[in-house]
Protein backbone atom coordinates (compact mmCIF):
# COMPACT_ATOMS: atom_id res chain seq x y z
CA UNK A 1 0.00 0.00 0.00
CA UNK A 2 1.45 3.60 -0.78
CA UNK A 3 2.01 5.45 1.88
CA UNK A 4 -0.72 8.50 3.47
CA UNK A 5 1.89 11.21 2.30
CA UNK A 6 2.02 10.33 -1.51
CA UNK A 7 -1.77 9.74 -1.68
CA UNK A 8 -2.18 13.05 0.25
CA UNK A 9 -0.33 14.48 -2.39
CA UNK A 10 -2.88 13.13 -5.15
CA UNK A 11 -5.99 13.69 -2.94
CA UNK A 12 -7.36 16.86 -4.74
CA UNK A 13 -6.56 15.63 -7.89
CA UNK A 14 -8.64 12.73 -6.86
CA UNK A 15 -11.49 14.90 -5.72
CA UNK A 16 -11.77 16.54 -9.02
CA UNK A 17 -11.65 13.19 -10.97
CA UNK A 18 -8.43 14.30 -12.74
CA UNK A 19 -6.48 10.86 -12.19
CA UNK A 20 -6.25 8.65 -14.06
CA UNK A 21 -7.41 5.31 -14.02
CA UNK A 22 -4.58 3.29 -12.41
CA UNK A 23 -3.33 6.21 -9.88
CA UNK A 24 -7.29 6.45 -9.43
CA UNK A 25 -7.50 2.56 -8.39
CA UNK A 26 -4.72 2.76 -6.19
CA UNK A 27 -6.20 5.64 -4.47
CA UNK A 28 -9.49 3.98 -3.91
CA UNK A 29 -7.52 0.89 -2.39
CA UNK A 30 -5.44 2.98 0.27
CA UNK A 31 -8.93 4.41 1.47
CA UNK A 32 -10.43 0.97 2.15
CA UNK A 33 -7.32 0.50 4.77
CA UNK A 34 -7.09 4.23 5.23
CA UNK A 35 -9.75 5.97 7.48
CA UNK A 36 -7.57 9.00 7.81
CA UNK A 37 -7.36 9.81 4.51
CA UNK A 38 -11.17 9.28 3.93
CA UNK A 39 -11.54 12.19 6.57
CA UNK A 40 -8.43 13.97 4.11
CA UNK A 41 -11.07 13.43 1.25
CA UNK A 42 -14.30 14.20 2.75
CA UNK A 43 -12.89 17.45 4.59
CA UNK A 44 -11.91 18.27 1.21
CA UNK A 45 -14.87 17.51 -1.01
CA UNK A 46 -16.68 19.47 1.54
CA UNK A 47 -14.47 22.45 1.31
CA UNK A 48 -15.35 21.91 -2.81
CA UNK A 49 -19.08 21.68 -2.08
CA UNK A 50 -19.05 24.89 -0.03
CA UNK A 51 -16.86 26.93 -2.83
CA UNK A 52 -19.06 25.25 -5.46
CA UNK A 53 -22.45 26.73 -3.98
CA UNK A 54 -21.10 30.50 -4.10
CA UNK A 55 -22.35 32.27 -7.06
CA UNK A 56 -19.58 34.20 -9.36
CA UNK A 57 -19.48 38.41 -8.41
CA UNK A 58 -19.22 41.12 -11.02
CA UNK A 59 -16.20 43.38 -10.24
CA UNK A 60 -17.38 46.61 -9.93
CA UNK A 61 -16.57 49.00 -12.93
CA UNK A 62 -13.15 50.63 -13.24
CA UNK A 63 -11.43 47.92 -10.47
CA UNK A 64 -8.74 47.64 -12.65
CA UNK A 65 -8.42 51.02 -13.69
CA UNK A 66 -8.33 52.13 -10.07
CA UNK A 67 -5.47 49.61 -9.23
CA UNK A 68 -3.01 50.30 -11.80
CA UNK A 69 -3.30 54.17 -11.36
CA UNK A 70 -2.87 52.95 -7.28
CA UNK A 71 0.53 50.68 -8.71
CA UNK A 72 1.85 53.10 -11.01
CA UNK A 73 1.45 56.85 -8.81
CA UNK A 74 4.85 57.12 -7.04
CA UNK A 75 4.71 57.05 -2.98
CA UNK A 76 4.49 60.28 -0.84
CA UNK A 77 6.41 59.85 2.70
CA UNK A 78 4.10 60.91 4.85
CA UNK A 79 4.91 63.92 7.28
CA UNK A 80 6.42 62.57 10.85
CA UNK A 81 3.34 63.28 13.26
CA UNK A 82 4.36 62.68 17.09
CA UNK A 83 4.00 59.00 18.23
CA UNK A 84 0.54 59.64 20.65
CA UNK A 85 -0.74 60.94 17.54
CA UNK A 86 -0.31 57.77 15.44
CA UNK A 87 -1.40 55.60 18.97
CA UNK A 88 -4.68 57.54 19.15
CA UNK A 89 -5.27 59.75 16.02
CA UNK A 90 -7.32 62.61 16.89
CA UNK A 91 -9.62 62.04 14.30
CA UNK A 92 -11.14 58.89 16.30
CA UNK A 93 -14.37 59.69 18.08
CA UNK A 94 -14.33 59.26 21.80
CA UNK A 95 -16.29 56.13 21.60
CA UNK A 96 -13.62 54.74 19.31
CA UNK A 97 -11.36 54.61 22.40
CA UNK A 98 -13.83 53.66 25.01
CA UNK A 99 -14.27 50.44 22.93
CA UNK A 100 -10.65 50.15 22.78
CA UNK A 101 -10.18 50.18 26.39
CA UNK A 102 -13.22 47.71 27.23
CA UNK A 103 -11.95 45.29 24.55
CA UNK A 104 -8.49 45.23 26.57
CA UNK A 105 -10.32 44.45 29.61
CA UNK A 106 -11.89 41.76 28.20
CA UNK A 107 -9.38 40.10 26.72
CA UNK A 108 -7.38 40.20 29.81
CA UNK A 109 -10.52 38.95 32.29
CA UNK A 110 -10.79 35.97 28.96
CA UNK A 111 -6.66 35.20 29.40
CA UNK A 112 -7.51 34.96 32.93
CA UNK A 113 -10.35 32.71 33.08
CA UNK A 114 -9.22 30.16 30.83
CA UNK A 115 -5.87 29.73 32.40
CA UNK A 116 -8.01 29.06 35.19
CA UNK A 117 -10.28 26.70 33.70
CA UNK A 118 -8.41 25.08 31.21
CA UNK A 119 -6.92 21.93 33.33
CA UNK A 120 -5.26 20.37 30.76
CA UNK A 121 -2.45 23.57 30.87
CA UNK A 122 -1.88 22.57 34.44
CA UNK A 123 1.31 20.01 35.22
CA UNK A 124 -0.76 18.79 38.82
CA UNK A 125 -3.96 18.09 36.27
CA UNK A 126 -1.46 16.47 33.72
CA UNK A 127 0.58 14.51 36.51
CA UNK A 128 -3.35 13.18 37.50
CA UNK A 129 -4.12 12.50 34.13
CA UNK A 130 -0.99 10.06 33.56
CA UNK A 131 -1.99 8.14 36.88
CA UNK A 132 -4.82 7.36 35.19
CA UNK A 133 -3.87 6.39 32.21
CA UNK A 134 -1.19 4.16 33.70
CA UNK A 135 -3.31 2.75 35.88
CA UNK A 136 -5.28 1.58 32.47
CA UNK A 137 -2.36 0.24 30.47
CA UNK A 138 -3.34 -3.59 31.64
CA UNK A 139 -7.07 -3.10 31.68
CA UNK A 140 -8.54 -5.68 29.13
CA UNK A 141 -8.40 -4.06 25.11
CA UNK A 142 -6.19 -1.48 26.55
CA UNK A 143 -5.03 0.43 23.08
CA UNK A 144 -1.58 0.53 24.57
CA UNK A 145 0.28 2.40 21.67
CA UNK A 146 -2.92 5.28 22.04
CA UNK A 147 -2.01 5.32 25.62
CA UNK A 148 1.90 5.76 25.31
CA UNK A 149 1.09 8.82 23.27
CA UNK A 150 -0.93 10.19 25.88
CA UNK A 151 1.67 9.12 28.77
CA UNK A 152 4.48 10.57 26.59
CA UNK A 153 3.33 14.19 26.80
CA UNK A 154 5.16 14.85 30.42
CA UNK A 155 7.28 13.16 32.60
CA UNK A 156 6.88 13.41 36.61
CA UNK A 157 8.13 11.39 39.21
CA UNK A 158 11.43 11.40 41.70
CA UNK A 159 14.95 10.22 40.77
CA UNK A 160 15.21 6.08 42.23
CA UNK A 161 18.04 5.52 44.46
CA UNK B 1 -8.10 -51.62 7.62
CA UNK B 2 -11.03 -48.87 7.43
CA UNK B 3 -11.99 -48.67 11.25
CA UNK B 4 -7.79 -48.38 11.82
CA UNK B 5 -8.03 -45.39 8.97
CA UNK B 6 -11.01 -44.01 10.47
CA UNK B 7 -9.21 -43.93 14.22
CA UNK B 8 -5.98 -42.38 12.40
CA UNK B 9 -7.71 -39.74 10.54
CA UNK B 10 -9.62 -38.63 14.04
CA UNK B 11 -6.64 -38.55 15.98
CA UNK B 12 -5.50 -36.66 13.21
CA UNK B 13 -8.35 -34.29 13.88
CA UNK B 14 -8.44 -33.94 17.39
CA UNK B 15 -4.19 -32.93 17.47
CA UNK B 16 -4.95 -30.39 14.73
CA UNK B 17 -7.67 -29.21 17.27
CA UNK B 18 -5.51 -28.99 20.24
CA UNK B 19 -2.29 -27.39 18.32
CA UNK B 20 -5.02 -25.04 17.04
CA UNK B 21 -5.92 -24.19 20.03
CA UNK B 22 -2.64 -24.09 21.47
CA UNK B 23 -1.30 -21.24 19.42
CA UNK B 24 -4.29 -19.58 19.70
CA UNK B 25 -6.01 -19.80 15.96
CA UNK B 26 -9.65 -20.00 16.11
CA UNK B 27 -11.69 -23.08 16.53
CA UNK B 28 -14.61 -22.60 14.37
CA UNK B 29 -17.25 -23.01 17.04
CA UNK B 30 -15.32 -20.38 19.09
CA UNK B 31 -17.89 -17.54 20.26
CA UNK B 32 -17.40 -13.66 19.76
CA UNK B 33 -16.71 -13.75 23.41
CA UNK B 34 -14.57 -16.41 23.48
CA UNK B 35 -13.02 -14.80 19.98
CA UNK B 36 -12.15 -11.74 22.29
CA UNK B 37 -10.98 -13.28 25.23
CA UNK B 38 -8.47 -15.74 22.94
CA UNK B 39 -7.65 -12.16 21.61
CA UNK B 40 -7.00 -10.26 24.78
CA UNK B 41 -3.78 -12.81 25.85
CA UNK B 42 -2.87 -13.44 21.77
CA UNK B 43 -0.19 -10.75 22.11
CA UNK B 44 1.78 -12.37 25.54
CA UNK B 45 2.58 -15.58 22.95
CA UNK B 46 3.75 -13.72 19.82
CA UNK B 47 7.19 -12.92 18.59
CA UNK B 48 6.89 -9.67 16.11
CA UNK B 49 8.40 -6.61 14.52
CA UNK B 50 5.44 -4.20 13.00
CA UNK B 51 4.27 -0.75 12.31
CA UNK B 52 0.88 0.59 13.53
CA UNK B 53 -0.20 4.09 12.89
CA UNK B 54 -1.98 5.30 16.01
CA UNK B 55 -4.78 8.70 16.45
CA UNK B 56 -6.35 10.33 19.59
CA UNK B 57 -9.56 12.63 18.47
CA UNK B 58 -10.88 15.04 20.67
CA UNK B 59 -12.94 18.05 20.35
CA UNK B 60 -9.61 20.53 19.99
CA UNK B 61 -6.99 18.25 18.33
CA UNK B 62 -5.90 15.40 17.11
CA UNK B 63 -2.96 13.53 17.47
CA UNK B 64 -1.64 10.47 15.70
CA UNK B 65 1.80 8.80 15.43
CA UNK B 66 3.43 5.82 13.85
CA UNK B 67 5.03 3.04 15.99
CA UNK B 68 7.32 0.78 15.77
CA UNK B 69 5.85 -2.04 17.72
CA UNK B 70 8.80 -5.20 19.02
CA UNK B 71 7.28 -8.01 21.03
CA UNK B 72 8.12 -11.18 22.27
CA UNK B 73 6.61 -12.99 24.88
CA UNK B 74 6.47 -11.50 28.21
CA UNK B 75 7.82 -8.11 26.94
CA UNK B 76 6.77 -5.44 23.93
CA UNK B 77 8.52 -1.87 23.26
CA UNK B 78 6.38 1.06 21.19
CA UNK B 79 8.76 3.27 19.40
CA UNK B 80 7.28 6.65 18.90
CA UNK B 81 8.08 8.08 15.30
CA UNK B 82 6.30 11.44 15.62
CA UNK B 83 8.62 14.03 15.92
CA UNK B 84 6.30 15.89 18.03
CA UNK B 85 7.00 12.98 20.38
CA UNK B 86 10.60 13.54 20.82
CA UNK B 87 11.74 9.89 20.32
CA UNK B 88 8.97 8.52 22.97
CA UNK B 89 9.51 4.41 23.63
CA UNK B 90 7.78 2.53 26.01
CA UNK B 91 9.09 -0.44 27.20
CA UNK B 92 6.51 -3.28 29.02
CA UNK B 93 8.45 -5.94 30.56
CA UNK B 94 5.34 -8.10 32.95
CA UNK B 95 3.33 -5.53 34.75
CA UNK B 96 6.40 -2.71 34.83
CA UNK B 97 6.24 -0.01 32.30
CA UNK B 98 8.79 1.86 31.33
CA UNK B 99 8.44 5.54 29.79
CA UNK B 100 11.60 6.14 27.97
CA UNK B 101 12.45 9.87 27.51
CA UNK B 102 15.17 10.18 25.61
CA UNK B 103 15.53 14.22 25.77
CA UNK B 104 15.77 13.72 29.51
CA UNK B 105 17.52 10.17 28.95
CA UNK B 106 14.81 9.66 31.49
CA UNK B 107 13.47 6.17 32.41
CA UNK B 108 9.86 6.35 34.48
CA UNK B 109 8.70 3.25 35.40
CA UNK B 110 5.38 2.35 37.38
CA UNK B 111 3.38 -0.71 37.53
CA UNK B 112 -0.06 -1.38 36.06
CA UNK B 113 -1.48 -5.27 37.41
CA UNK B 114 -3.35 -7.25 35.51
CA UNK B 115 -6.41 -8.60 37.12
CA UNK B 116 -8.13 -11.61 35.05
CA UNK B 117 -11.36 -10.67 36.64
CA UNK B 118 -11.46 -7.13 34.65
CA UNK B 119 -12.27 -9.33 31.80
CA UNK B 120 -14.90 -11.13 33.34
CA UNK B 121 -16.53 -7.87 34.22
CA UNK B 122 -16.13 -6.49 30.96
CA UNK B 123 -18.43 -9.60 29.76
CA UNK B 124 -20.77 -8.73 32.00
CA UNK B 125 -21.41 -5.12 31.38
CA UNK B 126 -20.72 -5.52 27.44
CA UNK B 127 -22.12 -7.48 24.79
CA UNK B 128 -19.81 -8.78 22.20
CA UNK B 129 -20.89 -9.72 18.73
CA UNK B 130 -19.15 -10.84 15.21
CA UNK B 131 -19.77 -7.77 12.99
CA UNK B 132 -18.17 -9.53 9.29
CA UNK B 133 -15.16 -10.73 8.58
CA UNK B 134 -13.40 -8.79 6.58
CA UNK B 135 -9.24 -8.42 4.97
CA UNK B 136 -6.93 -6.19 6.68
CA UNK B 137 -3.11 -5.97 6.06
CA UNK B 138 -3.84 -8.89 3.50
CA UNK B 139 -5.05 -11.21 6.07
CA UNK B 140 -8.73 -12.17 6.99
CA UNK B 141 -10.00 -10.92 10.08
CA UNK B 142 -13.24 -11.02 12.41
CA UNK B 143 -14.63 -7.45 13.37
CA UNK B 144 -15.70 -7.52 16.41
CA UNK B 145 -17.86 -5.43 18.14
CA UNK B 146 -17.76 -4.66 22.10
CA UNK B 147 -21.10 -2.52 23.32
CA UNK B 148 -22.14 -1.07 26.57
CA UNK B 149 -25.38 -3.04 27.65
CA UNK B 150 -27.31 -0.52 28.70
CA UNK B 151 -25.48 2.89 27.20
CA UNK B 152 -24.56 1.34 23.82
CA UNK B 153 -21.64 3.57 24.38
CA UNK B 154 -18.37 3.54 25.26
CA UNK B 155 -17.80 0.86 22.81
CA UNK B 156 -14.99 -0.76 20.97
CA UNK B 157 -14.40 -2.71 17.49
CA UNK B 158 -11.49 -5.15 17.27
CA UNK B 159 -10.43 -6.73 14.27
CA UNK B 160 -9.47 -9.66 15.22
CA UNK B 161 -6.17 -11.67 12.90
CA UNK B 162 -8.49 -15.75 12.50
CA UNK B 163 -4.60 -17.35 11.79
CA UNK B 164 -2.79 -15.68 15.14
CA UNK B 165 -5.99 -14.01 16.95
CA UNK B 166 -3.60 -10.86 17.30
CA UNK B 167 -5.95 -7.73 17.17
CA UNK B 168 -4.73 -6.19 14.29
CA UNK B 169 -6.88 -2.88 14.49
CA UNK B 170 -8.90 -1.11 16.77
CA UNK B 171 -11.64 1.81 17.42
CA UNK B 172 -12.58 3.31 19.87
CA UNK B 173 -16.16 4.89 20.36
CA UNK B 174 -16.27 6.96 23.94
CA UNK B 175 -19.23 7.93 26.12
CA UNK B 176 -21.26 10.32 23.69
CA UNK B 177 -20.71 7.63 20.67
CA UNK B 178 -17.73 9.49 19.08
CA UNK B 179 -14.76 7.95 17.51
CA UNK B 180 -12.25 8.26 20.09
CA UNK B 181 -9.18 6.40 19.25
CA UNK B 182 -7.93 4.45 16.36
CA UNK B 183 -5.05 2.16 16.12
CA UNK B 184 -4.11 -0.09 13.30
CA UNK B 185 -1.34 -2.21 11.99
CA UNK B 186 0.38 -1.44 8.83
CA UNK B 187 2.76 -4.02 8.68
CA UNK B 188 4.00 -7.47 10.43
CA UNK B 189 7.28 -9.01 10.38
CA UNK B 190 6.71 -12.50 12.27
CA UNK B 191 9.32 -14.27 14.52
CA UNK B 192 12.28 -11.93 13.98
CA UNK B 193 14.87 -12.14 15.95
CA UNK B 194 14.93 -9.32 19.05
CA UNK B 195 18.05 -8.74 20.74
CA UNK B 196 17.20 -8.26 24.91
CA UNK B 197 18.25 -4.75 24.95
CA UNK B 198 15.17 -3.57 22.93
CA UNK B 199 13.40 -4.25 26.52
CA UNK B 200 16.15 -3.01 28.92
CA UNK B 201 16.81 0.49 30.43
CA UNK B 202 20.36 0.78 29.21
CA UNK B 203 23.50 1.94 31.09
CA UNK B 204 23.09 6.30 31.03
CA UNK B 205 20.10 6.38 31.95
CA UNK B 206 18.69 7.79 35.20
CA UNK B 207 15.90 6.15 36.66
CA UNK B 208 12.88 7.48 37.62
CA UNK B 209 10.07 6.17 39.95
CA UNK B 210 6.52 7.59 39.76
CA UNK B 211 4.88 6.13 42.63
CA UNK B 212 5.98 5.32 46.27
CA UNK B 213 4.79 0.98 46.68
CA UNK B 214 4.59 0.13 42.87
CA UNK B 215 1.01 -1.81 42.20
CA UNK B 216 0.29 -1.81 45.98
CA UNK B 217 -3.11 -1.86 47.33
CA UNK B 218 -4.53 0.22 50.30
CA UNK B 219 -7.29 -0.43 52.52
CA UNK B 220 -9.09 2.98 53.37
CA UNK B 221 -8.16 3.40 56.54
CA UNK B 222 -4.66 3.03 55.77
CA UNK B 223 -4.76 5.36 53.31
CA UNK B 224 -6.54 7.86 55.82
CA UNK B 225 -3.49 7.37 57.95
CA UNK B 226 -1.25 8.26 54.95
CA UNK B 227 -2.89 10.87 53.26
CA UNK B 228 -3.85 12.99 56.78
CA UNK B 229 -7.65 13.01 56.40
CA UNK B 230 -10.41 10.32 56.12
CA UNK B 231 -10.36 9.21 52.34
CA UNK B 232 -14.20 9.47 51.02
CA UNK B 233 -15.67 6.65 49.02
CA UNK B 234 -18.52 7.88 46.33
CA UNK B 235 -21.67 6.48 47.26
CA UNK B 236 -23.26 6.52 43.71
CA UNK B 237 -21.26 4.74 40.99
CA UNK B 238 -23.34 3.95 37.40
CA UNK B 239 -24.21 0.55 36.78
CA UNK B 240 -21.75 -2.12 36.26
CA UNK B 241 -18.84 -0.26 38.08
CA UNK B 242 -16.99 -2.44 41.17
CA UNK B 243 -13.68 -1.21 42.87
CA UNK B 244 -10.69 -2.37 40.97
CA UNK B 245 -7.97 -0.29 43.80
CA UNK B 246 -7.34 2.10 46.41
CA UNK B 247 -3.69 3.42 45.86
CA UNK B 248 -1.47 6.36 47.92
CA UNK B 249 -0.10 8.81 44.63
CA UNK B 250 2.16 12.01 45.31
CA UNK B 251 1.86 14.37 42.83
CA UNK B 252 5.00 16.36 41.84
CA UNK B 253 4.71 19.13 44.67
CA UNK B 254 4.73 16.49 47.16
CA UNK B 255 1.34 16.59 48.01
CA UNK B 256 -0.08 12.78 49.03
CA UNK B 257 -3.26 11.86 47.38
CA UNK B 258 -5.90 8.88 47.76
CA UNK B 259 -6.49 7.13 44.35
CA UNK B 260 -9.66 5.36 44.67
CA UNK B 261 -10.36 3.53 40.80
CA UNK B 262 -13.36 1.74 39.96
CA UNK B 263 -13.75 -0.09 36.71
CA UNK B 264 -16.45 -1.84 34.35
CA UNK B 265 -14.25 -4.11 31.85
CA UNK B 266 -13.71 -1.80 29.07
CA UNK B 267 -14.06 1.75 31.18
CA UNK B 268 -12.42 3.02 34.17
CA UNK B 269 -13.20 6.34 36.78
CA UNK B 270 -10.50 7.49 39.08
CA UNK B 271 -11.35 9.56 41.96
CA UNK B 272 -8.17 11.64 43.41
CA UNK B 273 -8.65 13.66 47.09
CA UNK B 274 -6.21 15.28 48.34
CA UNK B 275 -5.51 18.24 50.42
CA UNK B 276 -6.40 21.89 48.06
CA UNK B 277 -2.96 23.58 49.31
CA UNK B 278 -0.10 22.53 47.55
CA UNK B 279 3.39 23.62 48.84
CA UNK B 280 5.70 25.69 47.09
CA UNK B 281 2.84 26.10 44.19
CA UNK B 282 0.34 28.29 46.54
CA UNK B 283 -3.05 27.98 47.62
CA UNK B 284 -5.56 28.06 45.28
CA UNK B 285 -3.06 26.93 41.96
CA UNK B 286 -4.35 24.53 39.78
CA UNK B 287 -7.52 23.39 41.72
CA UNK B 288 -8.65 26.21 43.09
CA UNK B 289 -11.10 26.88 40.24
CA UNK B 290 -13.76 25.01 41.32
CA UNK B 291 -13.87 26.72 44.75
CA UNK B 292 -17.17 27.60 46.18
CA UNK B 293 -19.37 26.26 43.50
CA UNK B 294 -21.19 23.10 43.88
CA UNK B 295 -21.03 22.13 40.42
CA UNK B 296 -20.63 24.67 37.70
CA UNK B 297 -18.58 24.81 34.61
CA UNK B 298 -15.68 22.42 36.29
CA UNK B 299 -16.14 19.99 33.84
CA UNK B 300 -14.03 19.86 31.12
CA UNK B 301 -13.33 17.05 27.78
CA UNK B 302 -10.11 15.80 27.84
CA UNK B 303 -7.57 17.30 25.24
CA UNK B 304 -5.21 13.86 25.19
CA UNK B 305 -7.49 11.27 25.59
CA UNK B 306 -11.17 10.25 25.69
CA UNK B 307 -13.21 11.59 28.84
CA UNK B 308 -14.14 14.34 31.26
CA UNK B 309 -12.32 15.69 34.42
CA UNK B 310 -14.48 17.08 37.06
CA UNK B 311 -12.76 19.17 39.74
CA UNK B 312 -14.75 19.72 42.98
CA UNK B 313 -13.65 21.71 46.12
CA UNK B 314 -14.80 21.09 49.97
CA UNK B 315 -13.51 22.64 52.43
CA UNK B 316 -9.84 22.27 52.52
CA UNK B 317 -9.93 18.72 50.20
CA UNK B 318 -10.37 18.82 46.16
CA UNK B 319 -12.01 16.12 44.71
CA UNK B 320 -10.43 15.02 40.81
CA UNK B 321 -12.66 12.96 38.90
CA UNK B 322 -11.52 11.58 35.44
CA UNK B 323 -13.23 9.40 33.43
CA UNK B 324 -15.14 8.35 29.98
CA UNK B 325 -18.49 9.24 31.52
CA UNK B 326 -21.27 11.81 30.37
CA UNK B 327 -20.93 14.71 32.15
CA UNK B 328 -24.40 14.55 34.09
CA UNK B 329 -22.71 10.61 36.05
CA UNK B 330 -19.78 11.89 36.35
CA UNK B 331 -21.12 14.83 38.84
CA UNK B 332 -23.55 12.71 40.41
CA UNK B 333 -20.51 10.32 41.76
CA UNK B 334 -18.92 13.63 42.50
CA UNK B 335 -22.21 14.85 44.47
CA UNK B 336 -22.25 11.01 46.32
CA UNK B 337 -18.49 11.17 47.60
CA UNK B 338 -19.19 11.50 51.70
Amino acid sequence: MKPCKDIQNQLADFAVGVLVERERAEVERHFQECPTCQRELSALQRTGAVLDALEPEEAPAGLWQSIRREIETPKQEPAHAPWWEMLFPAQWPRLAYAGLAATAILAVALLVTVSRLSPAEDDETQDFLQRHGMLAWNDPLSDKAALGVMLGRSGAGREMQ
Amino acid sequence: MMRATILVGMAAMTLAVCVASEIGAPTPAASPAERLRAAQSAEDRLTLRATLNTATFSQQSSVSSQVVVCRKPGCCRWEYQSPALKGLAMIEKGDTVIRLDPAQKTASAACSHREPGRFDLLLKNYTVTQERTEPIIGRAADVLVIKHREAGSPAKKVWVDRATNLILRTEYYDSDGKLATLTFYTDIEWNPPLADSLFEILDGWKKVAVEDDPGKHWDREGLSREVAFNVCEPAYLPAGFAVDGFHLYHCRCGVASAHLRYVDGLNSVSVFERFTQCPGRGRGRGFGWGKGRGGGRNCQLLASQPGRMLVRQVGDLSFILIGDLPETELSKIADSVK
